[in-house]
């Protein structure tokens, strides 16, 4: 009898790593004082920019907006070498009037890497921020709807200096926005770039997630397989600010979280928008409103 | 962590050694159990709060010398989520005012949030307040309690990384600026 009860007892914590494929965060991995991460002696400097946007229900002006803050970040820093934009920032994350029909009406085909971004049609999303970063010699990543034949893809793509596209990530972890959007997930496959993202950026080694893609328990074992330096993360996330990062103590690499603010339709973003190092201390950053927040991401 | 478990049950022996007509409390947190399975989200996300945010297989072991004061020591070992491991462990005193069932309690826990993929330890230290009532039901009996952090100290094995020291009256202070926790004990006096 008494073996049968430790039996019992034991049970939870000899079966408690599931199989199910959503990591639900706990308030662990938010607990804690900050650490002190001590990056002085780091070799690699990647110098970045999490915006956070207030988003118009109308594509011209969010470009527009994506334009000028990215001449504001340029003019305030120009050092910069990454500047990093929110989910699907060419409009409203859902638009409950009509979600399919809007993230449609937002969405153009991407090409893949490493081609180069087309000069035409010059009123294009991925032409004009591709100019932006070719006028300024930096990288740009940014969410945007993908179009692929008849598919819809929530998809961030990361720009090069000289106009290509260096990758793209489409999100895999779809949630039930996403999906009345219309949006089809990325298939889960370790040899396919597009689900998982890694990419080399002045000798650092990031991964790409979109949103939800951190809690797909699938994609964090690959990406801690792998081991990365730097998280390049966009979300359109309405949660308060933190005291600690979750993520980047989830795969103890640096995160850029770049995000959106304001109220779209029932959701109101409240603009939380950070750079945080690998031990989950965020270094710049918190809620507000439209802004970008600054960092130096110093690897070892 | 190995050591600090083996040093509190030596003490508590020792202690309950000394004085034969103390009485010891042995007893588990059974809402801590079904944490670590994989549940529902809404479940997995708000429980725990119930749960005096113990996780997995647990244990409390309690020493009564007098009816005023009683020593108590707490462990819960189990997994979080996919990722991450939890090891805790609680120490403190209860101060039955009334010479009751009403009580009062100061502990310190320590716990290692452990990340099973990239293997780092974040350690954590926090001091707590609990307020809480015992029914006694004949040799067995029911601890339900509520437990307010107030200050932490964290340490990881994180290479370049040093302490970390702060307020800790939530986890989260954007969301909930003082977040008590609910604990609830059953178990047998000896």
């Amino acid at each position: 009898m008494k073996r049968i009860v430790v039996i019992l007892l034991l049970l939870p914590l000899l079966v408690s790593c599931g199989s199910k494929d959503t990591i639900i965060q706990s308030l662990y991995d938010i607990s804690g004082a900050p650490l002190v991460y001590d990056d002085s002696g780091a070799t690699k400097i990647l110098q970045v920019a999490a915006v956070c946007m207030r988003c118009s229900k109308v594509k011209a002006d969010n470009l527009t907006n994506m334009e000028t803050m990215i001449d504001l970040i340029v003019t305030d820093h120009p050092e910069i070498d990454l500047i990093v934009f929110g989910e699907t920032i060419l409009g409203w994350y859902y638009d409950p009037a009509d979600p399919q029909g809007y993230q449609l009406s937002l969405a153009e085909p991407i090409p893949d890497p490493p081609d180069a971004v087309p000069v035409t049609p010059v009123d294009s999303a991925l032409v004009r921020v591709a100019t932006k970063a070719f006028d300024h010699n930096i990288y740009i990543v940014f969410g945007m709807g993908e179009l692929v034949g008849g598919k819809l893809y929530n998809t961030q793509v990361l720009l090069a200096p000289d106009r290509t596209v260096q990758a793209k990530h489409r999100k895999i972890h779809l949630i039930d926005t996403d999906e009345a959007g219309g949006f089809t997930p990325a298939v889960r496959s370790a040899a396919d770039p597009l689900s998982l993202t890694i990419t080399d950026i002045n000798g650092i080694r990031a991964a790409m997630l979109i949103c939800a893609d951190v809690s797909d328990c699938w994609l964090a074992t690959e990406i801690n397989e792998q081991g990365v330096d730097l998280i390049i993360h966009s979300l359109a996330s309405f949660e308060p600010a933190f005291t600690i990062d979750a993520v980047s103590r989830q795969f103890n690499a640096w995160e850029i979280f770049a995000n959106r603010c304001g109220q779209e339709a029932e959701t109101d973003y409240a603009g939380n928008c950070y750079v945080a190092d690998p031990a989950g201390t965020i270094r710049a950053g918190g809620e507000g409103d439209e802004r970008y927040e600054y960092a130096a991401v110093r690897v070892y | 962590m190995k050591r600090a478990v083996i040093t509190v049950i030596v003490l508590f022996t020792l202690a309950a050694a000394g004085y034969p007509d103390a009485t010891l409390r042995v007893g588990t947190n059974p809402l801590a159990y079904p944490l670590s399975f994989q549940l529902a989200d809404n479940l997995q996300r708000y429980v725990p709060i119930a749960a005096g945010l113990e996780y997995g297989f647990n244990v409390s072991v309690g020493y009564q010398r007098n009816p005023r004061l009683a020593w108590e020591a707490r462990l819960a070992l189990g997994s979080v989520h996919q990722l991450a491991f939890l090891s805790q462990i609680h120490g403190g005193l209860c101060w039955f005012p009334f010479d009751r069932n009403v009580y009062g309690g100061m502990f310190c826990k320590v716990w290692d949030f452990y990340n099973k993929q990239t293997e780092v330890h974040f350690f954590s230290a926090a001091p707590y307040l609990s307020a809480g009532y015992r029914f006694d039901i004949g040799r067995f009996y029911i601890d339900t309690r509520l437990n307010q952090t107030f200050a932490v100290l964290s340490w990881s094995s994180l290479e370049h990384t040093r302490p970390g020291i702060g307020w800790f009256l939530s986890p989260w202070p954007g969301f909930i600026p003082i977040l008590p926790t609910i604990t609830c004990t059953v178990g047998r006096s000896f």
